[in-house]
């Protein structure tokens, strides 16, 4: 696990957890988010990502789909299972119809296709920001 | 016998001259299919192209998946050639394996160590394949860089590659007794740990080097002895860590030994490897993916020297930097009985010392005549003289601050002054900052949230990365000639003139650009954040306005955040230095170059086709020409329908027709009233009736011309003589026109029927005689047009897409009709387009002129 994140208790900052199997999508991210204000704690395997999503609730999770072990469907669906009120993005590089399908009938906000812009995802995340609820935003 | 033969010859001769009605179907269908693919791999090189800026999120799987598409449309550009000349589709087969395994080298990364060289010059480094950390490790690598594209001063040297290390563990079977070491240090057994370790060392001393490298490292000396013109060239030699688990500012720290000649050179080698190997920090261990390579540095006489820190690691919330200094030579440094020199530099322009201690020096290391060295006693009356001056720490200021910048994270820099008082760099290491400092750091996310947003999402990002300055707004060449230090380059235009000052500049914001153009090459090369094409928004800027870009998001605030700028330069990873970055960097360069320009050259064959570039423009050429040649040689034959189209105006089109629909009689060539494509009579008619073919000729201004000379050939601007004739497929609804005129290159593919759900254009265009910021004015003018007119459209570099579909057949005729003015409109816009302004009159003209021939839309452009 990589992360950095402020503590916990006061839960100003929006949580965020990324999963990705691809390292550089995590490296590139992460520092983008944080510098926007952000909490977050990136994941390159899904397994340990899910053992966290069973520690803490997060406001948004970002996950690829196509990864070794558990799949990015799978680890969502626990997403929302544990946590319906976390929000959901999907960035994949296999973006096809069906798996956008699927996922937008597990309740994901948004379905990007790799390669993205930096900027596009940071704008989602601000959108999905001003979105929830103001209580547990800054 | 003789006229047996005679009637074999006939005979065969009959059987050609037959052929041609079969060939030519196929030819044109191969045609067809070759101009389409030829757009797809257009634009998946424009794409990857655009991956380079940092603007985008991308991974490896982006990379392999993109390639493999690449390989795949390149391998059936290949074989469609074989359906035109078998002989020369089985070379051009040749040359794209050749590349494709080139590629694929590219994609696997490191090489084995067999294939790996065993010495390597500084001046080598820059070719892209074998710029790889695996053999020289990074700080090696760093150095080079400061050198080939800083342009800074550095020793002269070479490198053993870490194949020098692995070999030599290899010969002397050592690895065994290092695992023997580090099982035990491993199982906490410390007594027999210590034995083995000195088992070990004593192997590695008593260590000898295979003979083929032991040649090797010799070559390169004697290299080095020719081009210094000395036989008795004495090196500074220091040890360098490749770990591919482990970054550059995680690397193991050597020391630098000094003065030593070419036969001291594999002692100290072996030295270096023992520290490796036996170092207490166990940066090795047996099996690891490490290694050590070795770098040696012709030394040179300093006067002083010294180290600086771009950032105070203790506390880097203040913008300052550290630079430590003493007389002589480096080593000096080290010698704990002579002071050094303490200086505090602000790390903003002018770098104003901030505090300094001068130390009592009492002796310094010299560097003799015979290439020794020694130390010398200090003369007492300039023992407590400052060891830099003012002139000196600003000049390494200056010098630091853009291989900061450059490297984008805080450096650790060995630096010395010779007796001409000439700046050399010695070395480089990336300074770690701890997490800690970093966690001390004011919020990022608050200064942001207080600066004030001047303009965001503007332009294309070419180069991300954050930079804090002041705006120095550029008109013309005088504003270049004052050009200060530090500043952040703010033009309306991009110009390849603005390279005089690109070393000098911090950022860059254009009015007009993109990501391929020269001034984002320049950018990238030097990793200047920049963001072009910002258009009006650049002309809120002032000369002297402070500012900060952010172009990793593509957002300008006003004021300094240098808060922004801390946090990027203490990020952890580094996008330029990321695997995939590299990758795509290396890979792209067997791709995009175009090598082949002249088809009347010798080299344009298909063993000169060095990239996939060149392989679509041979078989593009080669169809072309293959077509043309069918009309011009089987002209009497009605079943060949090629013919010169003749136009009042010189267009040079010849029609190729699908459906064989033109009457014979006429000979070769065909009237304007003759033709039967509904796209193709309109694009023509758009074009009469629009006046705006201008046979007027053109003042060409110096700055255009100028650049016309200099620019960088490539395909898209070929002169027409180089390229040959333009070629339209049509039919009774369709048209595919590749039409080069002057040194631009339109495509238009259309369809238009009564089924309008069929109906769609797509106009490509690209190229220009005048340098980019013009040719990008060109394109943005044609994008504004488009756009106007409810074309979809997309710019890549000096590349525009408009495209249009699913409109009803007179709509669609009234968009060729606008296209054909657009052709005589744009011909020599590039060279009129002088600036901003002018771009602005020219939209506004052109719809003036334009409205009265298109009647569905001229409704809607009067609204």
């Amino acid at each position: 696990m990589n992360s950095i994140t402020s503590n916990d208790v006061g839960r100003e900052k929006l949580q965020i957890l990324i999963l990705d199997d691809e390292p550089i999508v995590c490296k590139r991210l992460k520092p983008a988010f944080l510098k926007a204000g952000y909490d977050v704690e990136t994941f390159t395997d899904s397994a340990h990502a899910n053992e966290r999503i069973c520690e803490k609730d997060f406001d948004i999770v970002i996950t690829d789909l196509k990864m070794e072990g558990m799949s990015g469907m799978e680890f969502l669906t626990e997403v929302k299972n544990r946590s319906p009120k976390t929000e959901v993005i999907v960035i994949t590089g296999f973006a096809t119809l069906e798996a956008s399908k699927e996922s937008s009938e597990k309740g994901v906000f948004n379905f990007v296709a790799k390669p993205f812009k930096l900027t596009d995802i940071l704008d989602m995340v601000e959108k999905l920001k001003k979105e929830r609820p103001t209580s547990n935003v800054q | 016998m003789k006229s047996a033969v005679g009637l074999n010859i006939n005979r065969f001769l009959f059987w050609k001259r037959k052929e041609p009605a079969e060939l030519f179907s196929i030819v044109f269908k191969k045609f067809r299919v070759i101009i389409d693919r030829n757009v797809k791999i257009l634009e998946l090189m424009a794409d990857m192209g655009d991956k380079l800026s940092g603007e985008y999120i991308f991974d490896r799987q982006y990379i392999l998946s993109t390639t493999k598409e690449l390989n795949a449309l390149m391998r059936q550009h290949v074989v469609d050639l074989g359906n035109l000349d078998m002989k020369k589709s089985e070379e051009l087969s040749g040359s794209f394996e050749r590349i494709r395994g080139f590629i694929e080298e590219e994609m696997k990364g490191t090489t084995s160590v067999s294939s790996k060289p065993v010495t390597c010059s500084m001046d080598d480094l820059m070719i892209p394949s074998r710029h790889t950390a695996d053999q020289l490790g990074h700080e090696n690598i760093m150095i080079c860089e400061i050198k080939q594209k800083l342009k800074l001063n550095t020793p002269d040297g070479f490198f053993l590659t870490t194949r020098v290390f692995s070999e030599f563990m290899i010969h002397n079977d050592l690895e065994p007794y290092a695992e023997a070491y580090f099982g035990r240090l491993e199982k906490g057994h410390g007594k027999e740990a210590e034995r083995a370790l000195k088992d070990l060392r004593s192997r590695i001393s008593e260590g000898t080097f295979p003979k083929p490298l032991v040649s090797g490292i010799g070559a390169a000396a004697d290299r080095m002895e020719r081009k210094t013109g000395s036989d008795r060239v004495s090196y500074a030699i220091r040890g360098c860590e490749w770990a591919k688990d482990r970054g550059s500012d995680r690397a193991l720290q050597f020391r630098t030994i000094l003065g030593i000649h070419r036969n001291g050179i594999l002692p100290v080698c072996k030295d270096i490897i023992m520290d490796f190997i036996c170092s207490s920090r166990l940066h090795y261990y047996p099996g690891s993916d490490s290694g050590v390579s070795v770098g040696l540095f012709a030394m040179i006489d300093l006067v002083t020297s010294g180290l600086l820190m771009t950032l105070d690691p203790k506390n880097p919330e203040n913008e300052h930097m550290i630079v430590e200094g003493a007389f002589g030579l480096g080593g000096s440094l080290k010698d704990s009985s002579t002071g050094l020199d303490h200086y505090v530099v602000a790390r903003d322009v002018p770098h104003s010392v901030l505090s300094m201690d001068v130390k009592r020096k009492d002796r310094m290391l010299i560097l003799r005549r015979d290439g020794e060295t020694q130390w010398m006693n200090i003369p007492h009356y300039t023992c407590r003289a400052p060891s830099l001056k003012p002139a000196q720490i600003e000049i390494l200021a200056e010098t630091a601050i853009l291989m900061e910048r450059y490297f984008k994270r805080p450096l650790s820099i060995a630096w010395g002054f010779d007796r001409e008082d000439k700046l050399f760099i010695l070395g480089v290491r990336p300074l770690t900052i701890l997490a800690d400092g970093r966690d001390g750091v004011s919020p990022v996310e608050t200064a942001i949230r207080n600066a004030k947003v001047l303009f965001s999402g503007k332009g294309t990002v070419v180069q991300s990365g954050v930079s804090t300055g002041r705006v120095f707004v550029v008109r013309n060449d005088e504003d270049l000639d004052r050009f200060p230090q530090g500043a952040i380059l703010v033009s309306a235009q991009s110009s390849p003139r603005f390279f005089r000052v690109i070393r000098k500049a911090k950022g860059i914001l254009t009015g007009v650009g993109s990501s391929t153009g020269h001034l984002a090459t320049m950018a990238r090369e030097l990793r200047i954040p920049a963001i072009v094409n910002c258009g009006e928004a650049v002309k809120t800027l002032c000369t002297g306005d402070e500012i900060t870009i952010d172009a990793s998001v593509n957002v300008v605030y006003g004021g300094a955040v240098k808060e922004l700028q801390r946090f990027e330069l203490i990020e952890e990873d580094l996008f330029e230095e990321s695997e995939e970055y590299l990758m795509l960097r290396r890979i792209l360069k067997h791709i995009s170059p175009l090598n082949l320009v002249d088809p009347n050259s010798r080299k344009f064959s298909p063993a000169g086709c060095l990239t996939y570039h060149d392989i679509m423009r041979y078989v593009h050429e080669r169809a072309i020409q293959k077509l043309i040649h069918l009309s011009t040689t089987y002209k009497h034959r009605r079943h060949v329908p090629v013919y010169r189209l003749e136009t009042h105006i010189p267009l040079g089109i010849f029609l190729a027709e699908i459906e064989e629909k033109i009457k014979p009689g006429g000979g070769n060539i065909i009237l304007e009233k003759d033709v039967h494509s509904i796209p193709m009579t309109a694009m023509l008619n758009g074009l009469h009736e629009s006046g705006m073919w201008s046979t007027k000729p053109l003042s060409v201004d110096m700055g255009s011309f100028m650049s016309s000379l200099t620019r960088t050939f490539s395909y898209s601007l070929s002169a027409p003589e180089e390229v040959g004739m333009n070629l339209a497929l049509i039919s009774e609804e369709y048209m595919n026109l590749n039409l080069r005129l002057g040194y631009h290159y339109t495509i238009i593919d259309a369809l238009i029927s009564d089924r309008f759900e069929e109906n769609r254009i797509s106009f490509r265009f690209f190229g220009g005689v005048t340098d980019f910021s013009r040719r990008s004015m060109r394109v943005r003018f044609i994008g504004k047009i488009l756009e106007a007119f409810d074309f979809k459209v997309e710019l890549h570099g000096d590349l525009v897409i408009g495209r249009i579909k699913k409109a009803s057949k007179e709509r669609m005729v009234g968009k060729m009709k606008l296209i054909g003015g657009l052709i005589g409109y744009t011909r020599q816009l590039d060279v009129q387009l002088s600036g901003e302004r002018f771009l602005d009159a020219c939209v506004e003209d052109f719809i003036s002129k334009i409205k009265g021939t298109m009647e569905v839309d001229s409704e809607q452009h009067n609204q």
